[in-house]
């Protein structure tokens, strides 16, 4: 997997003024890297996170993915690429509240079109591994913060994504917890050699990655 | 002040919610205020015009031609009054050619002691005394055309040539501008005897009036204390709303109902958005109460700000509805009474504020009170509005809810058999909806496998695991389906009821007042025209003395509180007794209690009284009845009850004697006749009058038109109400989804950022929804064939006339719009998801 990001900028416009968040932005990420994504409040990670999601379109500059450039797609090339080569985790889980545990991990499969059955079972398996196999069929308001950010970890892993997108995954959890949660999230990560974009406050977190980039002025800078 | 801030402060920045919430209760009370201003207004009309609808402070009135004895009394109880006379009657009017059956009314020289009488191009009022010396008659413009007539021009009434000098122009003692069959024709009394009409037995009302300054509540009170005869009719201008306008009262219950289902699906969306309000409030809460507000004062903030938001919707739909009443007017102004105006009566006043803050403030006051005493940092934590269920508040609720409902029905019925039927109905079909809706949902559970494709995954999950949610948007879309889709079978049986059944022939003529002596001639002279008599039956006139040697009092309604059930019976046993003979039952009859008569050597002889009179006399079998046959009583035992089918067009009586005991007492005939090839109806009225000029004759099918138009006047009135409930039910169906769609907009996003596209969450939103709203509709469709089924067969005890075609375009319209609603809410609500994809996904 090969992501590129050159001469990237975008603006907002707010009243009269044209806000500059990213300008002139470079960004490659490899095959297995973790990279994390620092900066102040304000910065643009937000807005770095949502161009590569495809929520917003760059005003200059290109992005491509294994060499397709994005600039071409349409909204449902981006969905399939939403579908089968992004996995997300936010800061609030963002589980969906009437699935169970099992139902919300195997979701991202069954809109590839596995099969429910096969689904849930991959669901159940990386759940056994989160050590949620208790839960599995427990609905997101019976489950700690901890617990809901681990199986939103398994929904952003269980499609083997090329890149997962991890917005400050434990902002929301306490210390103890927030750790738990970020061994569990490294140790997946690594072993399942997988491509990973961490924007987070936490210099624990960024110390854990293989590159940390701070994002300041509308760049990335090298830390 | 600084309440009032805080409170102006958050309505700013929800004002999606706060703007929905005060038009969703502003549209459910506005259809219920529209009845309720046009009741009061008509109210009003009636009091303030009711002396000039009576043309006098208080009559005195029997369907047979007052005693001078009784015209005396009553002189002496009011000494010094001013009196007039009116004998009304329907007649045959003949003009060269043609006849028209008209209302007559022979006035003394001081008729209308109040009110006016005014004829076409003469501003001053006119009065019996301006008839004149010679035969001179005032018509109603209607009869002039009807009968190709000019000023001047002679008719015949009866035996007697008059002149018919003018057309009316006023005339304040009709209450309605159109639905009549005859127009009315004034002659001077003195004439009376001359044109014949009047003879033994012919059905005419008498009545005596005056015009006195006594308080009219004191007069009826002491007139009714002396006159115990239940036939002679006391009334005062207040007692017209229960005559003259029972039909038009009837109406408005109706309507009134039809508003309170509206109300009800509106108290639905106010409890529902009331709900989501709260779910806002719980965060600012939570500061205010870290701030140091107590739990009691933070009640009192939110109960102020509640009462404020429901104040504010209860105005604006206080407005609406006197727009709506205004701009209803000018379509339904020919149904009202001469000089109906459109007043706002405090009672608006007070039922607005029933319907609103009092309804509002009963719905969610427990909700209120639960989220003002949970602890401060209990209201920072994530809350659905399904998060607690307080049983006991909800049992309170539900009793309290159902208790007010109660007294808005009566208040709207004023009929405890209505009240209670309506309660039971709505509860009943409530209780079916969500039964038959959780049975659905716990069927899905069931069923639900993980095979399924993703969407009916999604979907199923959200039906089974947001069971509150589904019930009440299946529930809400059944009960506004089963409303709408009731009137088509209601329509099409009312209106069948007025056309001839299969195997029935509907008669030309039904002709009344026939001469005992003139039986024997007209059968000839029918016959001899080659027109074939259907039927005939005597009619004799009679008074109820006693039941059990009890004596037959005067029925009386207990004033402005009266039930309907009241009016009713009081009517009924004021009527007056027509009694009649025959050999056997006829073949529209059927013995449903006892037996058929036949053994004459009983006594007291054996009479057959018709089911529903006996029930509203309170009359059983074996009871004694003591009759005043002209002066000679007789008495007579109740020995069968029986049913009569009012559709065969058969002269039929409540109180039907053997043949052999009434032949001898003074009697009229009714009559029959069948329709001829060769005679249009009116050629057939022409013929007879002019024979026979006494003899009114009635145009069957003309007088059924007249009804059918009337039941279509009454039937767009219902279908108005209907599409309005049916409107409002859409509306609150749609509201309800739109807070849904919102309060899941994380779920939506969700699926966006999983990878759905836009048009697949859309799609997901309006199955989903869509599905929920087609099972309501179709729960509504089979109930509202079950209510119909029951209605008729209970309540009218007639069978109902099913109308599935007219049941399955409203569902349709229904589920159409609902759709509609529900995909353009959907997109509308997805685009917005869409473009919120990174500012929201990213930012919390």
């Amino acid at each position: 997997m090969t992501l590129s990001m050159q001469g990237l900028a975008k603006s907002f416009k707010q009243g009269d003024t044209q806000l500059k968040i990213l300008e002139d932005l470079e960004l490659n990420l490899q095959d297995g890297e973790i990279v994390a994504v620092i900066g102040e409040s304000g910065s643009g990670k937000s807005t770095l996170l949502s161009l590569l999601a495809g929520f917003e379109t760059p005003d200059k500059g290109s992005m491509s993915w294994n060499g397709d450039v994005t600039r071409e797609w349409d909204e449902k090339r981006w969905s399939e690429f939403r579908k089968r080569s992004l996995g997300f985790v936010f800061q609030n889980y963002h589980l969906i509240p009437y699935l169970t545990a099992v139902e919300n991990v195997g979701l991202p499969l069954r809109l590839t079109g596995v099969a429910g059955e096969e689904a849930n079972a991959a669901g159940e398996k990386l759940l056994r591994q989160l050590g949620l196999a208790q839960r599995a069929d427990h609905l997101p308001n019976q489950m700690s913060g901890g617990e809901s950010q681990r199986v939103a970890i398994a929904r952003a892993l269980v499609h083997k994504p090329s890149l997962v997108l991890a917005d400050e995954p434990t902002g929301s959890l306490d210390a103890r917890t927030g750790q738990t949660v970020l061994d569990l999230l490294f140790t997946l990560l690594t072993e399942l050699k997988q491509t990973a974009l961490i924007v987070t406050h936490s210099a624990e977190v960024a110390a854990r990655c293989h590159r940390v980039l701070t994002l300041r002025q509308g760049k990335l800078w090298p830390s | 002040m600084a309440v009032l801030k805080l409170i102006a402060t958050s309505v700013r920045r929800q004002k999606p919610l706060y703007i929905l919430w005060i038009f969703s209760l502003a549209a459910a009370v506005s259809g219920l205020l529209v009845v309720d201003v046009f009741r009061h207004s008509l109210t009003g009309t009636l009091t303030s015009q009711g002396r000039k609808i009576l043309t006098a402070d208080a009559s005195l009135s029997a369907r047979r031609m007052l005693s001078d004895d009784e015209v005396d009394a009553l002189k002496k109880q009011m000494p010094g009054a001013e009196t007039a006379r009116l004998t009304e009657m329907f007649a045959m009017v003949s003009a060269q050619n043609e006849s028209r059956l008209t209302l007559m009314r022979f006035i003394s020289d001081e008729y209308p002691l109040a009110g006016d009488l005014t004829l076409q191009g003469e501003a001053a009022p006119v009065h019996g005394r301006d008839l004149g010396e010679k035969p001179t008659a005032w018509a109603a413009g209607d009869l002039f055309s009807l009968l190709d007539l000019k000023p001047g021009a002679s008719v015949k009434i009866g035996n007697q040539e008059f002149k018919l000098e003018r057309a009316l122009d006023k005339d304040s003692s009709q209450t309605f501008r159109m639905g009549n069959m005859a127009p009315r024709i004034y002659v001077h009394r003195k004439y009376m005897t001359a044109t014949g009409l009047v003879q033994y037995g012919s059905t005419l009302t008498d009545n005596f009036f005056a015009a006195t300054a006594r308080p009219p509540e004191t007069l009826k009170a002491d007139l009714e204390k002396s006159f115990k005869d239940p036939g002679l009719q006391i009334t005062v201008p207040a007692d017209l709303e229960q005559g003259s306008l029972r039909l038009l009262s009837r109406l408005l219950d109706y309507l009134g109902l039809t508003g309170l289902v509206t109300l009800s699906l509106g108290w639905i969306g106010v409890y529902y958005l009331g709900r989501r309000w709260l779910a806002l409030e719980a965060k600012s809460s939570g500061v205010l109460k870290c701030l140091g507000l107590s739990s009691k004062e933070l009640q009192n903030l939110l109960l102020l700000k509640l009462a404020a938001i429901l104040s504010c919707g209860v105005l604006l739909g206080g407005a609406i509805a006197w727009l709506l009443a205004h701009g209803l007017l000018p379509f339904v102004r020919d149904s009202l009474p001469a000089g109906f105006q459109l007043i706002w009566s405090w009672k608006n006043t007070a039922l607005l504020l029933i319907v609103g803050p009092m309804a509002g403030l009963i719905l969610l006051r427990s909700a209120i009170h639960d989220l003002a005493f949970e602890k401060p940092l209990d209201l920072f934590q994530e809350r659905t509005q399904s998060a607690k269920v307080n049983i006991l508040g909800v049992a309170v609720l539900l009793a309290s809810v159902a208790a007010l409902f109660m007294l808005l029905t009566f208040m709207q019925a004023r009929s405890w058999l209505v009240t209670g039927t309506f309660i039971g109905a709505l509860s009943a079909s409530v209780v079916v909806v969500a039964a038959i809706a959780f049975g659905f949902i716990r069927v899905i559970a069931k069923v639900r496998r993980p095979g399924w494709g993703w969407q009916a995954h999604l979907f199923s999950a959200q039906w089974v695991r947001r069971a509150g949610t589904s019930l009440l948007l299946i529930t809400v879309s059944a009960l506004a389906g089963l409303l709408s889709q009731l009137l088509p079978h209601l329509e099409k049986t009312l209106v069948g009821e007025l056309n001839s059944p299969a195997g029935v022939e509907r008669p030309a003529l039904f002709m009344v007042d026939i001469q005992d002596e003139q039986l024997a001639p007209l059968k000839d002279f029918l016959s001899e025209k080659g027109l074939e008599v259907a039927k005939d039956a005597p009619f004799v006139r009679a008074r109820i003395i006693s039941v059990n040697d009890q004596e037959f009092e005067r029925g009386q309604a207990a004033g402005a509180m009266s039930t309907r059930e009241e009016e009713n019976d009081a009517r009924f046993r004021n009527r007056g007794v027509n009694l009649s003979y025959r050999k056997e039952l006829s073949d529209s009859e059927s013995i449903v209690e006892g037996k058929e008569w036949k053994d004459l050597t009983v006594d007291p002889p054996e009479i057959a009284v018709e089911a529903a009179y006996a029930k509203r006399l309170n009359l059983k079998m074996n009871d004694s009845l003591l009759f005043d046959v002209q002066g000679i009583e007789i008495r007579a035992k109740i020995a069968a009850i029986r049913k009569i089918n009012w559709e065969s067009f058969n002269p039929n009586f409540f109180i039907q004697f053997p043949d052999g005991v009434l032949n001898d007492a003074p009697k009229t005939w009714i009559m029959a006749v069948k329709k001829h090839p060769s005679f249009t109806p009116p050629q057939m009225q022409t013929l007879i009058t002019k024979k026979f000029p006494n003899v009114t004759s009635i145009n069957v099918s003309e007088a059924l038109d007249s009804a059918t138009q009337l039941i279509g006047q009454l039937s767009s009135g219902m279908k108005m109400a209907s599409r309005l409930s049916l409107g409002l039910g859409i509306f609150v169906f749609l509201m309800i989804l739109l807070f849904q769609l919102i309060s899941a907009r994380r779920d939506w996003r969700q699926l966006l950022v999983l990878g759905l596209t836009a048009r697949q969450v859309w799609l997901l939103q309006v199955l989903n929804y869509g599905l929920l709203c087609l099972f309501g509709t179709l729960i509504g469709a089979v109930l509202s064939t079950a209510v119909a089924w029951g209605l008729f067969k209970f309540a009218f005890s007639t069978p109902v006339t099913f109308d599935f075609k007219g049941m399955a375009q409203v569902w349709l319209i229904t589920w159409v719009a609902a759709i509609g609603g529900l995909a353009w809410l959907g997109w509308r609500e997805t685009r917005s998801v869409r473009g919120g994809l990174s500012s929201e996904s990213f930012r919390d």
